[in-house]
């Protein structure tokens, strides 16, 4: 039977398809293509209707497999094994750099040559960057920090920022864009003298942040050091003295904000704090942290940890890969339904991706 | 509980004439009557010349449960429960354009939660359909040339292995 209905109408329907049917009524129309590319589709699309896809990986001797679980009313039946793309599955080392929309952004280098894979396993599409000129000596004087995120703007589009250091300081910040293929030199300088970044970073609202340790003082104190990709510009989030000089610091993505995680010994116990912001308007360079969670901690296979409260779930990652999410769907019933699908897969890592279109049409 | 100046009475007419008495408070949900009653054009019954009264029926159902209010947090739990319960229920109609009615309904009285989840029944009732099937349900002209549809459908093709 048919039906008129109104395009408007037609697109509040379209939104709420999953993926795989978007991906196929591309053909459909022009009307319904050209919506489902649009960059303004693409960008709601994980945000109107968050579809959480769990990745867990495992590494059998040098192969690296991967489960996906996608996180709605058939899960946990649905599970079956996910195809990454074969670039990955050569990467021994690669570590994960971050997720944002959906994309997945892994990371390696050989000798001076590094590349990265940005992946949307929701569409089993990923493209491969060559990076060149990328730096590493052994004693760590000369390194390059690879970031990820996703330009703010209409565009939308995915982009790498290029950090090389060299033994005086000197930073050269090149910045790649994924619709041109252009690397494009946007810095050169000595903004911060004596720190040394870290891989770890998270992606918020326009802004990378990384952890990163100051050399100057024996303490090795901790900063968190941001880089605007629309203003192409730095700043550094200031912390507390105590956070300061924590020994084991992590930053994170907590409800949309910039967080941190404190790892520490209680006793015989690993345990771990979440610092969350104390205020959604309190943003820019200056933000107080407050202690919000001591939560449950449930540990296990020392690589996956979770920790959660009422109003978050928190999950991390254990070692080479440092990410967390915040997931907004009812975390104490998600729990136990989680950790049961889990009990038959082979406990690797377990990543938590949105489900996303980014990529469907455009980048071939 | 006797009735309070709270619970005005706003009068809605369907398209084949039929008129229904519902709570102000709940009729609210609708963004299309609140802002005619704010515009002060309720006196009189509200004529809704798009709506049928099987249809306008299914939706006064579904805000006059959706306008309950939970007494406490304990019953609010209870309630979110009961309420998705409902919804779930609400949308397993017998005729697909029973749905398509509501969906049509939802967007013109503007009643986002209505239009949400009627809108998520129809994905899911497609969401495995092929492309023709989708095109005979919704009356749409394939307006592509057999080249550029073997194009479009090429470029997606890895996403089905």
């Amino acid at each position: 039977m048919s039906a008129y209905i109104p395009f408007e109408i037609q697109s509040e329907i379209i939104k709420n398809l999953p993926v795989q049917s978007l991906l196929q009524f591309r053909c459909v129309s022009k009307q319904w293509k050209s919506l489902i590319d649009s960059s303004e589709f693409i960008k709601n699309y994980h945000i109107n209707r968050p579809r959480h896809h769990f990745l867990v990986w495992d590494k059998l001797g040098d192969v690296r497999t991967c489960t996906s679980i996608i996180d709605d009313n058939t899960f946990p039946q649905q599970k079956f094994p996910f195809t990454a793309p074969e670039s990955l599955n050569s990467i021994r080392y690669a570590s994960l750099l971050g997720s944002v929309n959906g994309l997945l952004c892994f990371y390696r280098s050989y000798g001076d040559v590094g590349f990265a894979d940005i992946w949307n396993p929701s569409i089993r599409k990923s493209v491969n960057i060559l990076i060149p000129n990328v730096l590493k000596d052994t004693n760590g004087d000369r390194y390059t920090v690879i970031g990820f995120g996703v330009c703010p703007d209409d565009t939308s589009d995915p982009k790498l920022v290029k950090i090389n250091v060299n033994a005086t300081y000197t930073w050269v910040v090149e910045v790649f864009t994924l619709s041109t293929r252009v690397w494009q030199t946007v810095y050169r300088g000595t903004p911060f003298k004596s720190c040394a970044l870290t891989a770890d970073q998270v992606f918020i609202d326009g802004i990378i942040y990384w952890q990163s340790v100051g050399l100057d003082e024996g303490l090795w104190p901790n900063y968190i050091i941001s880089f605007d990709l629309k203003r192409e510009k730095f700043g550094e989030v200031s912390l507390s003295e105590r956070l300061s000089r924590a020994e084991n610091l992590e930053v994170a993505k907590v409800n949309e904000s910039l967080g941190l995680l404190e790892y520490y010994i209680d006793g015989f116990r690993n345990n771990v704090k979440l610092y969350a912001m104390k205020d959604d308007n309190d943003k820019g360079y200056a933000l107080k942290f407050i202690e919000t969670i001591m939560g449950h901690l449930i540990e296990f296979l020392s690589s996956l940890i979770f920790a959660y409260d009422d109003g978050a779930l928190l999950q991390g990652l254990g070692l080479s890969c440092s990410y967390h999410i915040q997931l907004d769907s009812k975390p104490t019933e998600l729990m136990p339904t989680a950790l049961n699908g889990f009990q038959g897969c082979k406990l690797g890592q377990i990543l938590i991706v949105l489900s996303s279109i980014w990529m469907a049409s455009r980048f071939p | 509980m006797s009735s309070s100046s709270s619970s005005k009475m706003i009068e809605l007419r369907s398209s084949d004439g039929e008129t229904f008495h519902v709570e102000e408070t709940v009729v609210l949900q609708s963004e299309t009557i609140k802002q005619m009653i704010d515009d002060d054009c309720a006196n009189a019954a509200i004529p809704l010349p798009n709506v049928t009264s099987m249809t306008l029926a299914k939706v006064i159902e579904y805000i006059k449960k959706h306008a309950e209010k939970p007494k406490d947090d304990d019953d609010k739990k209870v309630a979110e429960e009961d309420l998705k319960k409902f919804d779930a229920e609400f949308v397993k109609v017998d005729q697909e354009s029973m749905l398509f009615d509501l969906v049509r309904a939802a967007n013109y009285l503007n009643i986002k939660s209505l239009l949400d989840l009627t809108c998520q029944a129809v994905a899911d009732s497609i969401k495995d359909l092929s492309v023709e099937e989708v095109r005979k349900k919704f009356n749409i002209q394939n307006d592509f040339t057999p080249e550029e549809e073997a194009k479009v459908r090429k470029e997606n093709a890895w996403a089905f292995d």
